[in-house]
């Protein structure tokens, strides 16, 4: 298994240009993460394709060319866009023992290559880590400056200035364009919400759907009461998004949540939990937000006045504060490590491969999106500790232009 | 020499978030690059089974219930593990019942897609144009930090005074501090590490210009920038293009082999200098579009190790060490000043190497676009019904392996590009960047001794 993160060594501030390639590290990482992501997508696609090929190949009594035919361009179909010979993925022989074969190849090599997804989460997490004690030393020094101005500036100075943020980095659903003060207002609770949604519920959701996986894969094998079965079925169809399956086995109940979250088990006695877990997450009607926000925009945004510029400062200083984005980035890096823990080793039957790694690429593609949103948030704390400065030199220099009159 | 243009504003960028904005947006548009690459790979692929598909749709009389069900499966093969729409990569399986419809449809998703596919590859080219300027413009940032560096080391009069000291660097990319026998442990390691690493780049840049100059008048030849609607002559460049490329490329390997010595009597295995596998690598990666003719040559010459070959394409040794742990101690000894200032005015010199080449590449880019943007019109139509009623079978035919060879060629160029400018920019781009960190974390100490500083009026 994966090596551990270590997050016990002490932060210390990087200069300008290390901490610029830490930004450009973490993002590579990502780029990686999600590059396996597809990657493992892309196998589980076509692992399950085969799956459904030999399923039709095994009806028929004798293969025509034609159907041959048919088949090899389903193998190069399963191939598209890859470096793999489709010739060495699905023998030209084909037989659909082939399939079949070949369907458990690619089932395996995907999950041998779970461990260094998850190892490519934790460096990102490493470097966030770096990232955040960096940017939350320079704001703390911020801060104390401001707490300063304030002291020493009772009255209200107007400081008209434009400010161009070449980092428009979160969109804030409140934004309101030159109006600065609600602009990063509703950055801040953007901020807020999400990082609770981190350390609340995705990771409760990420945890709950890998424990509901190890309990699929290594759970015991006991029949559910098809009378059972039945009963709760109609109650779950009420709370599921999609619907209830089961497995080929007929033992699994597969719930997808509205969250898109799954839930499965094949014990009865876990069904009242599962009904529960179930309308838990319809009456709270949380659903995950991606980040899709441009980070490169261009946003001018007008500050009124002396007391205006100390807000934000104070505004910025207390995303860091609170324990809310440093301390979410430790509490991440404790998750990844438990789910690193829960990993199965080995699974049971083909099914639950196919559910397994569903659940994880699910999971990877959760926990990468969180560690880009902190990435983005990082990146609006660094440019305004920047933004700040200039702000609070110009605002003093307004000062002084007053007390001199 | 001509430079990128680049405005002023956008050069002066000295601020902690513009920094990183910049870095930022180098990242974002190569990873855009990437992705589309990736899917364009796809794309083609699928359009190619789909032709395969028509094929076989032409000569089946009445399909049975198996044969819809393996199409059936095949539409989800293809859009698997991706957010597509199994209807939107084939038409409607109860078509398929009807052989004029399904033959017809299959043409229209496949026009579709090549037609796509080729917008794609035109903005993939402006992307990479981008690139290559964000990098121009992080490179001379790192060139303002270089001067501004300078200062901190001034010499001394008298040489003598320059005594050598010993500092002790923090590593955060620690690849920048090893070497492949280790930490660094003195100044001469670093510069050696440094100038094997710069040697091998402009070895490359150099072989990647012959390269893309003989390419682009390939490219050139093989496609229709004007007349594609003369049947005779279209034929004509569809037997000649494929093979335009293959000769280019065993052209432009044996010329490079044999510039090396590799040829000359001295066996590949034991002429493993840097240089010598710079060369390979490279001459690898120029025929990735021919990937198994480069497989067998390869082997031919007894490197039976792809991704070594790959690796020292990478070339920049400093790059390629192990790692160490970040934050940990690395004492160097033999550092003066006027060392640190040679190791910046190296460091300046390669970035304006930098951009010389980026100024090639660019070009290439661009040009390679406005060859691409002249095809745009030209796909779609030749796979519309209406052409297809009106051709005769087999020129129809003929048209649409042309254009599929015709796109893959682009396809490869791309590819080409890629290799050649766009990732050794960034890796060079990454030196830069690591040294500049490893020099601005030596102390600024000055030496005993007399200098010549500015006189007090």
């Amino acid at each position: 298994m994966s090596k551990k993160l270590d997050i016990s060594k002490e932060n210390y501030t990087l200069t300008d240009s290390e901490l610029t390639q830490e930004f450009v590290k973490m993002f590579r990482k990502g780029t990686d993460v999600n590059i396996s992501n597809e990657s493992a997508c892309r196998a589980l696609g076509a692992a399950m394709s085969m799956e459904d090929i030999a399923f039709v190949a095994t009806n028929v009594e004798e293969i025509t060319p034609k159907q041959k035919a048919l088949l090899q361009i389903n193998s190069n179909l399963a191939v598209a866009g890859t470096d793999e010979d489709a010739e060495q993925t699905i023998p030209e022989n084909i037989a659909v023992e082939d399939f079949k074969q070949s369907s458990n190849k690619v089932m395996s090599d995907l999950t041998l290559s779970f461990p260094e997804m998850w190892e490519q989460i934790s460096m990102r997490i490493t470097s966030l880590k770096d990232i955040t004690g960096t940017i939350g030393t320079q704001t703390e020094s911020l801060s104390n400056e401001a707490a300063r101005f304030r002291d020493e500036g009772s009255n209200v100075i107007p400081a008209k200035l434009f400010v161009e943020m070449c980092d428009g980095i979160l969109s804030a659903p409140n934004s309101v364009e030159g109006d600065y003060l609600i602009y990063l207002e509703g950055v801040r609770n953007d901020i807020r919400t999400h990082i609770s949604t981190i350390t609340m519920n995705s990771i409760v959701g990420i945890r709950k759907v890998m424990k509901s996986g190890m309990f699929t894969f290594g759970g015991n094998t006991s029949t559910v009461a098809n009378e059972k079965f039945k009963q709760y079925k109609s109650e779950l169809m009420n709370v599921a998004k999609e619907n209830i399956t089961t497995s080929e086995d007929g033992l699994i109940v597969d719930v997808v949540l509205t969250d898109g979250y799954r839930l499965s088990t094949n014990d009865e006695t876990e069904f009242p939990t599962l009904q529960q877990e179930a309308q838990k997450s319809l009456d709270s009607n949380e659903s995950y937000v991606e980040v899709t926000v441009d980070a490169f925009d261009k946003v001018s945004l007008q500050a009124k006045d002396n007391l205006e510029i100390i807000s934000m400062i104070d505004v910025v200083s207390d995303m860091l504060r609170e324990k809310s984005l440093a301390g979410s980035v430790v509490h991440f890096s404790k998750v990844v490590e438990s789910l690193l823990e829960s990993l199965p080793v080995h699974s049971r039957t083909k099914n639950s491969v196919i559910d397994y790694c569903d659940l994880f690429i699910k999971a990877v593609k959760l926990v990468n999106n969180e560690l880009d949103f902190m990435l983005y948030a990082c990146r609006f704390v660094s440019a305004h500790n920047e933004l700040l400065t200039k702000i609070k030199d110009s605002a003093l220099s307004s000062k002084n232009t007053e007390v001199d009159k | 020499m001509k430079y990128i243009q680049v405005s002023e504003d956008e050069v002066k960028l000295s601020s902690q978030s513009a920094m990183i904005t910049n870095a930022l947006r180098a990242e974002k548009i190569e990873q855009e690059c990437v992705s589309t690459q990736s899917d364009n790979d796809r794309a083609l692929d699928i359009a190619q089974s789909l032709e395969d598909l028509h094929i076989v749709m032409k000569s089946m009389e009445a399909p049975k219930p198996v044969d819809i069900a393996l199409i059936q499966v095949m539409a989800n093969t293809a859009v698997s593990g991706t957010p597509a729409s199994a209807t939107g990569v084939l038409p409607a399986t109860e078509n398929f019942m009807n052989k004029q419809v399904s033959t017809q449809g299959l043409l229209d998703r496949i026009g579709l897609i090549l037609n796509s596919f080729t917008h794609d590859i035109s903005s993939t080219f402006a992307m990479l144009a981008k690139f290559i300027r964000s990098i121009v413009i992080l490179l001379r940032e790192n060139r303002d930090t270089l001067i501004a560096m300078e200062k901190k080391f001034p010499l001394p009069d008298n040489p003598a005074d320059d005594i050598p000291r010993t500092v002790t660097l923090l590593t955060r990319d620690s690849k920048y501090l090893t070497t492949p026998a280790g930490v660094v442990s003195t100044y001469g390691d670093i510069l050696n590490a440094f100038n094997n690493s710069v040697d091998s780049f402009n070895i490359i840049s150099k072989v990647n210009s012959v390269i893309g100059s003989r390419m682009m008048q390939t490219i050139r030849d093989i496609i229709p920038s004007s007349n594609i609607d003369s049947p005779a002559a279209l034929l004509e460049k569809a037997k000649v293009s494929n093979e335009n490329l293959f000769n280019t490329s065993i052209d432009l390997w044996s010329n490079t082999v044999s510039r090396s010595g590799l040829l000359a009597g001295r066996s590949p295995r034991n002429a493993d200098s840097a240089t010598t596998r710079v060369l390979l690598g490279c001459h690898y990666l120029s025929l990735e579009f021919k990937a198994d003719l480069a497989a067998s040559l390869v082997e031919e010459l007894s490197l039976d190790k792809r991704s070594e070959i790959i690796r020292s394409f990478k070339m920049f040794s400093v790059s390629e060490c192990g790692p160490t742990v970040p934050g940990e101690q690395v004492v160097v000894s033999g550092i003066t000043n006027a060392g640190i200032r040679m190791l910046i005015q190296k460091l300046k010199d390669f970035i304006t190497d930098l951009e010389k080449f980026s100024v090639w590449c660019c070009t290439t880019a661009e040009m390679t676009q406005s060859q691409c943007e002249t095809d745009v019109a030209n796909i779609s139509k030749y796979f519309s019904s209406e052409s297809t009623d009106k051709m005769d079978a087999a020129v129809a035919e003929a048209y649409r392996n042309y254009i599929q060879t015709h796109i893959g060629d682009i396809n490869s160029i791309i590819k080409l590009v890629v290799n050649v400018s766009a990732k050794p920019l960034r890796y060079a781009n990454d030196l830069v960047n690591g040294l500049t960190v490893v020099l601005n974390n030596i102390p600024e100490t000055v030496p005993s001794g007399n200098y010549n500083l500015p006189k007090i009026k």
